[in-house]
């Protein structure tokens, strides 16, 4: 049978008394790469403690290859990639050892993939992952997940604590091997501009709200910044902004002098909508976004 | 599913064996109150038995006859009367004659003889086997020192030499060099073989210490049963055969080393016979007593100038048995005088034993008062059919109760274990049981 | 240190190259603790030795045989702790750095049984202890030999034995309380356990134990086998 990699279905998890997830249903398919975006505490890395069967969710079904999550079996385990948050390493072990001990659970295991990402660090083998940077060791556990070869690679935070180099070798290093129709790969991260070239799809988690699921190119399509500068006029604005339709405004950031509205919309929804304010008395201007903009546009600055 | 069950399983194990020990030895050490066994002595003046005893549950007569905090021992005769402890010591003053001198009383008149300390002293003598200490019982280290019975001077010294009994010979080992000492065992074997000694032993008796007047020896067993004497004096084995006849093996020899005594010491054969061990020719004089348990009861035999005693008790019950004996010729046969029967203190149920046989439908017991090794002692509670199946029962519907409010799992299986195993499985169940998926 | 023999990649993946692939990986952590405690028994065997050596000096030989032999003084009772310590010392470094981060949850998601992983890395703690303990009883039994007749050295073996069994059982639960997430399950664990050492360690009389101590051995499979719960409850926590 074939399975998705991933199925989610009605999950529901929650801390205590508050909720993480209510109702979440997600569907990720071979072959494409998908961003779980949001700000610290939605819940990216526990859907993906979840989905690898470290945590028990209160309701609903994940499956991995078809199996339960939390019973996942270790033949459907061996097709399955995972990057702990923080490089998590057994950094007793020297680059050598790693991948000794690494190689002799999986069956399809390429040493040349670990290799080749370690000879770019130009460090001996016999070098001990302990004393290794945090860039140099995440290219150690990405070397010793690329080589076992998975079908599903799961990246938790692959950016945490790296500089702009490692994070581009690192996306670098997936883009080549990875972007293939083959490899399904789900990735959290913060710094979501690096992944402009690499992922298919992203996945916006945010407080209280259900998730966005979108691909890229439609998110930057219908996701719109309109900028109105008030001056002293605060109050006034507030008042009219008030009556504006809130399901299609996904934020709103007040500054000084100006409010940004970020609208999730086509532009002549979003338009009809600004009239109906009648702001002809103020300066109201779309405005241009990158990724990250649009980003904490969507997730909001806190 | 299969491996999490079994391991389960396993912590459920581990849980109700640890847990049935400890639990009523927390208890014990909480509440119980441990009392020492009754102590029954014959009393020469009014021919019955007295006995003194602490008690579990206050008995107000008792607490008259007492002396300040002792009001939980009491002093009594077989009748039934109480007495303070002075009238009691009065009562069996060959026992606390050290006490009667002090008091003025001597010399004694019993029957229209009198005694005093020298008499008494003389042929005064306590001889005791408790269960536990039994060969097979306690733990020994099989190599023993065989004192010099001739040291030529009052104390007696340990020898720079041990010997062991091996399957050909008498080895004795150097304790200096700790390295066999050929020639000695030469000695001791040759002497052994040439008075019909047949190794290897089986058993080897004596009182190994120096505190003591004389040495006496020791007692062997060999393979065949025969029993023999080894002495070592003037550092030369002499080797006596034991004229024991074939049907009184021992199983024991217990020694006591008096001087001028003509009793050496008691002797337990196999067929849970005692017989008086007399110095003179090792001749033996069967003690009749009847229903003596050497596994289980303690035995305690007391010499005094007119009578012998037999006391033997196990965990509940103690009997004695009085005979008078010719001290003149203390090889003639023992004629009972008198015997008595009784439960002791220490049989009574106090309300914290009763609570602790409702709350334990049973429990495991590493020590005993019959071995001095632990043993693994199963005790099934005496409440375990009736206040202890209820207290079951409640444990249970409490529990279910309790799984109904936080939404736990609760089976037949957990309701079955929890009426035999009570208290033992229920702490594991709530420790170990979770919630359901919601 | 690497002992270990690894199967090569294709493999396919059987029980015996999963348990000596995690043996690999356990003899490298644990390498500097390993040759710690082993440094520390030996320095405390050779202590032993020398007060044993000081009784000799302070007495004559007899009169310690006898002391040692007949009225109970044993010549070795400061060891009585050394087995617990070491194994306690052993689960803490062997398992707080698992813990570490979770750590742990790499080898968890390895492509096997859970619970066999989790139960390989307590099997590889039970033969380090046990080659260390083995280590502690022939070095006891060869001083005790130099100075005592054989008899002694068997009774030593079987008096010290329920010390080192506290050893493995202490090592066994501080190894199922450090992994389990539950705090009920874990205090039933410290209670296990404390019950456990409380038994094998209080002391009575020369080779007190002999009897039982059988069962003891029965229980240790049982224990081991417990901390599958554990591994169980530490992949599926709940929240």
């Amino acid at each position: 049978m074939n399975c998705h990699p991933i199925e989610i279905e009605n999950l529901f998890h929650s801390y205590g008394k508050r909720e993480l997830y209510h109702s979440l249903s997600l569907t990720i398919p071979k072959g494409k790469v998908y961003a779980l975006l949001g700000k610290n505490g939605v819940g990216k890395t526990s859907l993906i403690q979840i989905l690898m069967g470290f945590m028990r969710p209160n309701g609903g079904e994940c499956r991995v290859f078809g199996d339960p999550a939390h019973t996942i079996r270790p033949k459907t385990r061996e097709r399955v990639g995972l990057l702990f948050e923080r490089h998590l390493a057994y950094d007793f072990f020297t680059i050598e050892q790693a991948e000794k001990f690494t190689r002799s659970f999986y069956k399809n295991w390429k040493s040349d993939l670990y290799y080749g990402l370690v000879d770019k660090l130009g460090l001996p083998y016999s070098h001990r992952i302990a004393n290794m940077s945090e860039g140099q060791r995440s290219q150690i556990v990405l070397g010793l997940i690329l080589a076992q070869d998975p079908e599903l690679l799961i990246l938790d935070d692959y950016s945490m604590g790296l500089d702009a180099g490692y994070r581009r070798l690192f996306i670098d290093y997936l883009c080549e091997n990875l972007k293939d129709g083959e490899h399904t790969v789900v990735i959290t991260s913060h710094v979501i501009q690096d992944m402009q070239n690499f992922v298919d799809e992203l996945v916006f988690m945010r407080k209280d709200k259900p998730a966005l699921v979108t691909s890229l190119d439609t998110f930057m399509e219908e996701f719109t910044c309109y900028t109105i500068v008030f001056k002293n006029n605060e109050g006034d604005i507030r008042k009219r902004l008030s009556h504006m339709n809130s399901e299609i405004v996904v934020n709103t950031e007040w500054h000084k002098d100006y409010v940004q509205l970020f609208f999730y919309a086509s532009s002549d929804i979003i338009l009809k909508e600004l009239q109906k304010l009648d702001l002809h008395d103020f300066s109201v201007q779309k405005s241009y976004m990158d990724i990250e903009d649009a980003f904490i546009g969507y997730t909001g600055r806190y | 599913m299969m491996k999490l069950a079994v391991s389960t399983l396993c912590i459920y194990i581990l849980c109700v064996f640890l847990l049935s020990w400890a639990l009523p030895e927390m208890y014990s050490i909480i509440l119980k109150k441990e009392v020492a066994k009754t102590a029954l002595f014959f009393s020469p003046l009014d021919k019955k038995m007295v006995y003194t005893e602490q008690l579990l549950i206050d008995d107000l007569q008792a607490k008259e006859k007492s002396e300040n905090h002792h009001a939980d021992v009491v002093y009594k005769d077989e009748d039934g009367k109480y007495y303070t402890r002075e009238e009691f010591e009065a009562k069996i003053p060959f026992i606390y004659f050290r006490n009667m001198e002090l008091r003025g009383l001597f010399p004694l008149e019993i029957d229209g003889k009198y005694y005093d300390r020298a008499i008494i002293e003389k042929h005064r003598r306590v001889l005791e086997l408790s269960s536990r200490r039994l060969d097979h019982k306690k733990h020994e280290e099989a190599i023993y020192p065989l004192l010099e019975s001739n040291p030529n001077q009052v104390a007696l010294v340990l020898p720079a030499d041990r010997f062991r009994m091996t399957e050909h010979a008498m080895e004795f080992i150097d304790s200096d060099e700790n390295a066999p000492q050929p020639e000695l065992t030469d000695l001791f074997t040759t002497a052994l073989k040439a008075k019909g000694f047949v190794f290897p032993p089986q058993k080897v008796w004596g009182n190994f210490s120096v505190f003591k007047p004389y040495d006496a020896g020791i007692f062997v067993l060999d393979s065949k049963g025969q029993s023999f004497h080894i002495l070592r004096k003037n550092n030369m084995p002499i080797i006596n055969k034991l004229p024991f006849n074939k049907e009184s093996i021992p199983a024991k020899i217990v020694i006591s080393e008096a001087k001028d005594s003509k009793v050496l010491g008691f002797l337990l054969d196999t067929n849970s016979q005692i017989y008086l061990f007399h110095t003179e020719n090792y001749a033996l004089t069967h003690i009749p007593i009847s229903g003596y348990n050497p596994e289980t009861m303690d035995l305690k035999v007391l010499l005094d100038p007119i009578y012998l005693t037999v006391i033997y008790s196990d965990n509940q019950n103690i009997h004695a048995t009085a005979f008078y004996y010719n001290t003149e010729n203390i090889k003639d046969i023992l004629v009972p005088l008198h015997t008595y029967n009784m439960p002791m203190s220490r049989a009574q149920k106090p309300y914290y034993t009763k609570i602790a046989q409702t709350i334990f439908p049973f429990s495991i017991a590493l020590e005993s008062d019959h071995s001095a090794k632990a043993v693994l002692n199963l005790k099934v509670s005496e409440y375990f059919f009736t206040y202890g199946l209820i207290f079951s029962l409640f444990l249970t519907l409490l529990y279910n109760l309790f799984c109904k409010v936080k939404a736990y799992s609760f089976s037949y299986l957990q309701s079955a274990s929890m009426m035999c195993l009570g208290l033992y499985i229920l702490i594991p169940l709530i420790c170990m049981e979770q919630y359901r998926n919601k | 240190m690497n002992m270990f023999s690894l199967s090569k990649p294709g493999h396919a993946l059987r029980r015996s190259s999963v348990l000596s692939s995690i043996f690999y990986k356990e003899s490298i952590k644990t390498f500097p603790m390993a040759l710690g405690l082993f440094f520390l028994n030996t320095c405390f065997m050779i202590w032993n030795f020398v007060v044993l050596r000081q009784l000799f000096i302070l007495d004559h030989s007899e009169v310690v045989w006898y002391r040692v032999m007949n009225l109970g003084q044993i010549p070795y009772q400061d060891l009585m702790f050394i087995p617990l310590m070491s194994a306690i010392a052993f689960c803490l470094f062997q398992f707080l750095e698992e813990m570490r981060d979770a750590r742990i949850r790499i080898s968890l998601h390895l492509p096997c049984d859970s619970s066999s992983i989790v139960l390989f890395h307590a099997f590889f703690g039970l033969v380090f202890l046990s080659l260390l303990f083995s280590f502690d009883i022939i070095a006891l039994l060869v001083m005790l030999r130099y100075y005592f007749p054989s008899e002694i050295c068997f009774s030593a073996f079987v008096t010290t034995l329920p010390w080192f069994l506290a050893g493995l059982f202490a090592y066994l639960g501080g190894t199922f309380v450090l992994l389990e997430p539950q705090i009920k399950r874990k205090s039933l664990g410290v209670v296990i356990t404390f019950i456990i050492c409380l038994e094998l360690l209080s002391f009575h009389s020369t080779a007190y134990y002999e009897n039982i101590i059988y069962v003891y051995f029965i229980l240790l499979p049982c224990m081991f086998y417990s901390i599958a719960v554990s591994a169980d409850d530490y992949r599926n926590r709940w929240a």
